[in-house]
């Protein structure tokens, strides 16, 4: 029996993996998708206007952290889920539990762009509380957290008392991520019908703490009164200008076990999500079919593109014949 | 077509490879004397391109296959019976606590436990509604904006029994509620619902805004008040030389400027939570008017169709093959003259490929090939290639 042409087992094999690629073979891959809780800062301190939009005018905290947060958490790999909430006072608001991001993109974008100063319910700014709060909120949904703050406590913390976190480290992953320019700036205030009529100055805000009972020897602060200035007079600071405050907020993070990282553009502050929350591995069918089309187009091209290399090759031999093709 | 997609349009690149066909054939080259030793037919030509188009449309098909040729996701709009619904939610602490305000036990779920689990089954009797979910306790929240995603509007729903706030604040609720519909949301089938345990007195300002928005973008109101023991009902009177304030019955007043509004208005007052879910069944069946609502196909992968319609070409090809009859097959027959016979045989072979009906086509090149003579390639069509200098393998195999 003559040996069948090779063209014609080229022809076949493309036949058989075409076939092969049809019929669509799948293999099972993993792919590591998170599920996460975005908790935005909406105090009055990010209202601050230390951050540049696509077109260079300045850009308010909350917003930087409404475009680029809706743009970061759409890079996050599909099967993923997003909640959000909000903070202000000493804790935090869930607005929804998280939802799968891919399905659901119009409604997390909406509801971001939605994320408004107003929505606050009080003034204070207890950066600190609310972490621990909303670490306490997500332990039982089993999911991670994206804190979005500048970091800025208001009224300022007791310099005298160390803080400290007595939940699980290990309970709920993510991280802190900070908002804000390192140079401080103005915060713009708001009248009663929040119209912007200006900026915040030293005499609007306290400057020191005045929560529980007055440091050990307090009375030898200036201003000191017993019953009228416990804490001695109210000195000068800047708590009524505001920067990031990434070195309290790193300390933060390391208490209770969470990362911390800059607010970037959204392809860093997906990468920072990924890198920081608990990546959970789901099974997703990975199409091989690639594979087999791909050779069967490598037969077909080899079926039609060797004859005429050949002839090119033979042509070319009798008068290069130092230079052989073989 | 505009719904295709490729995943890869790179791969597209590799669509030039479709020409090969239209240079080369798969069949073997015969040296032959003359094309015109066979006569000219329509049936051989027909073939003959359907050999050559095949070929280019096997290899059109896998490269698209490759680049991941899709049916992008689209999205139909739809007609159903539903409504656009702006579910506008208490999140105030008392909504924490049971309709006989206690705190919640094992045996009775509190107020916001037992909305959410009502609410959740009323969004999902309901596929036709898109719905928008507010929240509001001291300042109006927007959760989520109007959806036909019912995923959303269940995790919305789902974080109503969450510790809430403070205050209650009706009336900026509502008018956050008033501006959640979207030009989309026809007006004939707008509704707000607002679920609520409480109710409060609303500015004089927000009064007016609230007037403002009803007469401009009327829609059907609902209130579904969660009574707890011991408060204060809707319908409930002062008795005679107590004040009628907004500020002693708020719930009342509530009611009397909802009555003022203007529009469709209905108020529950529930007592526990089969009062509740009567009270929502009753909304569903009111709630049922034409809306147009959009559902989202999703994509449709096509790499598949392309290579069984790649395989099924690449089958009449190797049939085409397989029926492939070389000259010097035909050896033992009276088909070509001897001496004719003998150019092919001995003649170093490669040459013209043909089956026997392609050869037909074949235009005379020579009286006879000389096995030394190469003719440069004439591009175009099919024409033969007559090159004998060397056996190629096709000719080394037989």
């Amino acid at each position: 029996m003559r040996r069948p042409d090779w063209r014609t087992v080229a022809l076949g094999a493309a036949l058989a993996l075409g076939v092969v690629a049809a019929l669509q073979p799948e293999t099972e891959a993993e792919r590591p998708t998170y599920d996460v809780v975005a908790f935005v800062d909406i105090t009055g301190s990010m209202n601050a206007r230390d951050y540049r939009d696509a077109s260079g005018r300045p850009q308010s905290r909350l917003e930087a952290v409404k475009t680029r947060l809706s743009t970061a958490v759409g890079r996050l790999p599909c099967g993923s889920k997003m909640g959000l909430g909000v903070f202000t006072e000493r804790r935090v608001f869930l607005l929804f539990e998280p939802m799968d991001i891919c399905r659901n993109y119009g409604a997390i974008a909406g509801a971001i762009a939605g994320l408004d100063w107003r929505m606050g319910w009080e003034g204070d700014s207890r950066v600190a509380s609310a972490v621990f709060a909303a670490l306490d909120m997500l332990a039982p949904m089993n999911a991670d957290i994206v804190f979005l703050t500048d970091g800025q406590e208001a009224p300022p913390m007791r310099t005298d008392m160390p803080l400290e976190y007595s939940g699980d480290k290990d309970k709920v992953k993510g991280l802190l991520v900070g908002v804000g320019g390192t140079e401080l700036v103005p915060i713009p205030k708001h009248d009663d019908f929040g119209r912007e009529t200006g900026f915040y100055a030293m005499e609007d805000v306290p400057q020191a703490s005045r929560l529980g009972p007055p440091p050990t020897g307090a009375e030898n602060l200036p201003g000191y009164n017993a019953r009228n200035a416990p804490f001695g007079e109210m000195p000068a600071g800047e708590e009524h200008l505001t920067s990031v405050r990434e070195s309290y907020l790193g300390d933060l993070g390391r208490m209770t076990g969470l990362g911390y990282a800059r607010l970037d553009q959204p392809d860093a502050l997906a990468q920072a999500i990924a890198a920081n929350a608990r990546p959970r591995p789901v099974p997703v069918a990975v199409d091989l079919s690639p594979l087999p089309a791909a050779a069967a187009l490598l037969a077909l091209v080899a079926l039609y593109g060797v004859p005429p290399l050949a002839r090119l090759g033979r042509r070319r031999a009798p008068t290069h014949a130092s230079r052989s093709f073989n | 077509m505009t719904g295709l997609g490729f995943d890869h349009p790179w791969a597209l690149l590799l669509l030039p490879l479709a020409l090969l066909p239209f240079l080369v054939s798969p069949l073997r080259l015969s040296g032959v004397p003359s094309a015109e030793v066979a006569p000219e037919d329509t049936l051989s030509r027909a073939v003959g391109a359907g050999i050559v188009a095949l070929g280019a449309l096997a290899i059109v098909l896998l490269v698209l296959g490759l680049s991941g040729l899709h049916r992008r996701d689209h999205v139909v709009e739809r007609t159903g019976v539903g409504a656009n619904i702006v579910l506008l939610i208490d999140r105030s602490s008392s909504m924490d606590s049971t309709f006989a305000n206690r705190r919640p036990d094992g045996a009775e779920e509190s107020k916001s436990v037992a909305a959410r689990r009502l609410l959740t089954d009323f969004a999902a009797r309901r596929p036709a509604d898109r719905v928008a979910v507010a929240a509001f306790s001291t300042a109006p929240m927007l959760v989520i904006p109007m959806t036909d995603k019912h995923d959303a509007v269940r995790a919305a729903i789902g974080a109503i029994d969450r510790p809430g706030l403070a205050h209650t604040d009706v009336g900026r609720g509502l008018s956050l509620a008033f501006s959640m519909f979207d030009e989309t949301s026809t007006e004939t089938s707008r509704a707000i619902v607002l679920v609520s345990d409480g109710a409060a007195v609303i500015d004089r300002r927000v009064q007016d805004a609230l007037r403002a928005a009803a007469a401009r973008d009327p829609v059907r109101l609902y209130w579904l008040f969660l009574r707890t023991a011991g408060a204060r009902g809707i319908t409930d009177r002062p008795p005679p030389g107590d004040p009628d304030s907004p500020q002693t019955y708020p719930e009342r007043h509530l009611d009397i400027f909802f009555k003022t509004l203007g529009l469709p208005y209905r108020s529950f007052e529930a007592r526990s939570a089969g009062e509740v879910s009567d009270a929502i069944r009753e909304i569903d069946q009111l709630e049922q008017r034409p809306t147009l609502y959009s559902e989202t196909i999703p994509r449709q992968d096509l790499d598949w169709l392309c290579y069984w319609a790649a395989a099924g070409a690449l089958l009449l090809l190797l049939a085409a093959k397989l029926s492939e009859r070389r000259l010097e097959d035909w050896e033992g027959e009276a088909l070509l003259p001897s001496p004719l016979r003998g150019g092919v045989g001995g003649g170093g072979g490669a040459g013209e490929g043909a089956t026997r009906i392609v050869a037909s086509r074949r235009r005379a090149l020579h009286s006879a090939p000389p096995p030394t003579l190469a003719l440069p390639r004439k591009g175009g069509g099919n024409a033969p290639d007559v090159h004998s200098q060397q056996p190629d393998s096709g000719r080394a195999a037989s």
